[in-house]
């Protein structure tokens, strides 16, 4: 009954007139961002951060989560009607969701990614209650051997789901835990790469580069390429699915929420991943395969439910572990510890009131786009049409007065603007910049648990295998690492023989 | 350029990252094993980089045939690149000297005139618009601390 209880608590705080209007807001913002290419969630929580400041922690983190899941929503809006998709993990509903609009359906394919949103995203808020209040409390046994496990673990998963090279994301992790040690030393109080700088004392901070690497990047990009933006225009007045598309909906719906769900969990682009692993399930378990990219309805329900799925699974490692799991989650960490909020297995009996709250305006939120979206889709394509040559000036003073605002300080912006042109740079070069992200931001968590287990075995590595629960998450870790060197020397010994035969022939 | 001499440049840079940042941890006290110092992570992820950058140079050599790629996406864009990297820097420089409002507006007007390719009267206006929005939002409203400059806004 404790749960029951929790969740009372938990409504009565989303509903107060305070909270409900920060998480329209967020959801708000968060359907504008997905709608807008080129500027995604962790940009618009980046920008959104210093605003926070002057907000209690429970409305900052409503309003943040808000857009993260509302970003989702409003992506699938520009995939299914412009072909572009407005987010990354909309990517896949371009391919049937265009394909639908372009059959003068894309009022159903509309309707059934905001209910399927809508019950993948409710779903998993309801997961994510069930399932976090146990694994604090596992969590509470954890000590620095435990932590360094875990969160090595976390690293090899997101560099194995790397979408290129498996070397340029250790490349990138590597970076990032570097970046994470310039400062001053959290035992010795040394001071380590600051060359003297004042602003580099306190480290390189989060924002900077998130809105350097996602923020700029993204607009320089842009800048040199000039975007296609033919608006699909369609009469989209029925956009309640019918019957038939209900009924073939169901299957990739619910499972699109599990799959999603669990996705979610992991490190790494969560929400990317289960959109595409919907979309490849969906594929293999369908009667007629050949109809997707053709605009069967199951290639938009099963990926826009998943990638909504995995907002609420994303919330699980932050709340529990204090690990945030992508980019978005790490800025919503440094969010909470911004209020001196520490996350972690504690946060729910110290600040109950804020989980709770923020799970269940997370279910107010899912409904509150369900309403927004489905009556305001004529809006969001007017706003399609402003052109880039308005916006993009706009997203880069954004940028600028959020990396100045955290602390008054230019220095900052110039770090941001830096990051910006090594972002681009990255992009050209195939480098991704999500373990450089997730690296930064554990890298004081994993150095300083690394330190303390050595202290506590005098030296010995050997303390990460003796205790079962590093034990189990160092094999999973290091698993993950030797499989793609596996498949590499199994591939070129292939070729070999092939070679081999060949010249025998 | 084709695919293999990007990954032989971007190989070579973080080899020369790896050896600054092993050098940089090795001024600092690194400890011993069962008592690690403030140099320690550091100079082991530089260890680690070093290894892997030698594996993204190997990886490059061994690849056979790559596909050729260009850098620039369009040649008559990439100047607007470099521009408005030039330009947001400057402006970051320069605004603590003429305040927040007035730099605002001339690099408003830059990115919409030069950049956006809109004609002057709009840019002019966009300018105006937006520099005063932001300056009603951000520093009367949210009361950020922008340096005023000699105008005092």
């Amino acid at each position: 009954m404790d749960l029951l209880h929790n969740i009372g608590l938990g409504f009565s705080s989303a509903l107060e007139p305070g909270h409900l209007f920060f998480c329209f807001l967020g959801v708000l913002v968060g359907t504008l961002v997905g709608v807008l290419p080129g500027l995604g969630p962790a940009a618009a929580i980046s920008l959104l951060l210093p605003a926070t400041f002057y907000l209690d922690p429970t409305s900052a983190i409503i309003m943040l989560a808000g857009i993260y899941y509302g970003a989702m929503y409003g992506g699938s809006t520009t995939s299914i009607l412009v072909n572009i998709p407005g987010e990354a993990a909309s990517v896949v509903t371009c391919l049937d969701g265009y394909q639908m609009a372009r059959q003068g359906r894309a009022g159903p394919a509309l309707g059934i990614s905001a209910f399927g949103s809508f019950i993948g995203g409710t779903l998993s808020v309801l997961g994510l209650m069930i399932l976090a209040p146990p694994l604090a409390k596992f969590a509470i046994q954890f000590g620095p051997p435990e932590y360094f496990a875990l969160i090595f673990c976390g690293l090899s998963i997101l560099i194995y789901l790397a979408k290129g090279s498996v070397l340029k994301a250790i490349a990138m992790a590597l970076i990032g835990l570097f970046l994470g040690t310039i400062g001053s030393d959290f035992i010795t109080g040394q001071l380590r790469f600051t060359f003297g700088n004042l602003t580099l004392m306190d480290g390189i901070g989060l924002v900077p580069v998130v809105m350097g690497l996602f923020g700029i990047a993204e607009v320089l990009e842009n800048l040199e390429q000039t975007l296609q933006r033919d608006v699909f225009m369609t009469s989209y007045s029925g956009l309640l699915p019918n019957r038939k598309d209900w009924k073939v909906s169901i299957g990739p719906i619910s499972r699109g929420s599990i799959l999603g769900f669990f996705l979610g969990i992991l490190p790494g682009g969560g929400a990317v991943i289960s959109s595409f692993a919907s979309y490849a399930v969906e594929k293999r378990l369908s009667k007629h395969p050949e109809l997707f990219g053709k605009g069967a309805i199951e290639g938009v329900a099963g990926p826009e439910t998943a990638n909504n799925a995995a907002t609420g699974g994303a919330f699980i490692p932050l709340l529990t572990l204090g690990l945030p799991c992508n980019a978005v989650m790490a800025l919503v960490l440094g969010a909470l510890l911004i209020h001196g909020v520490q996350p972690g297995p504690l946060l729910m009996k110290q600040n109950p009131d804020l989980f709770w709250g923020v799970v269940a305006s997370m279910y107010i939120g899912n409904a509150m786009l369900l309403v927004l979206n489905l009556p305001l889709i004529g809006l969001w394509v007017k706003i399609l049409k402003v052109p880039y040559s308005i916006l993009f000036p706009l997203i880069l003073l954004f940028c600028i007065i959020g990396a100045y605002s955290l602390n008054n300080n230019y220095e900052e912006v110039i770090i941001m603007i830096l990051f910006g042109v090594f972002g681009y740079l990255m992009r050209k070069f195939d480098y991704e910049a999500a373990p450089l992200v997730f690296a930064l931001v554990l890298s004081p968590l994993i150095e300083n648990a690394l330190r303390q287990s050595l202290l506590m075995s005098h030296g010995s590595f050997g303390i990460f295998f003796i205790r079962p629960i590093s034990l189990f998450f160092m094999i999973i870790g290091i698993a993950l690492f030797l499989l793609p060197l596996f498949s590499f020397i199994k591939r070129s010994l292939m070729r070999k023989s092939q070679g081999i035969k060949k010249i025998t022939n | 350029m084709n695919t293999k001499r990007y990954d032989l440049i971007s190989g070579l840079f973080w080899l020369l990252c790896s050896a600054l940042i092993i050098i940089g941890s090795l001024h600092l006290p690194v400890g011993t094993v069962g008592n690690p110092g403030p140099g320690f992570v550091p100079l082991f992820v530089g260890i680690l980089l070093s290894t892997i950058s030698l594996a993204i140079l190997i990886y490059s050599f061994l690849q056979g045939s790559s596909e050729g790629r260009v850098f620039w996406r369009d040649k008559k864009q990439w100047p607007k690149v470099v521009t408005t990297v030039l330009m947001i820097l400057i402006y970051t420089i320069a605004f603590p000297y003429l305040g927040f409002f007035v730099s605002t507006l001339f690099l408003m007007f830059f990115l919409f005139k030069a950049i956006g390719g809109i004609n002057w009267k709009a840019s002019l206006a966009g300018a105006i618009l937006t520099s005063s929005c932001f300056y009603l939002v951000f520093k009367v409203w949210l009361k950020v601390q922008f340096p005023g400059g000699p105008l005092g806004m």
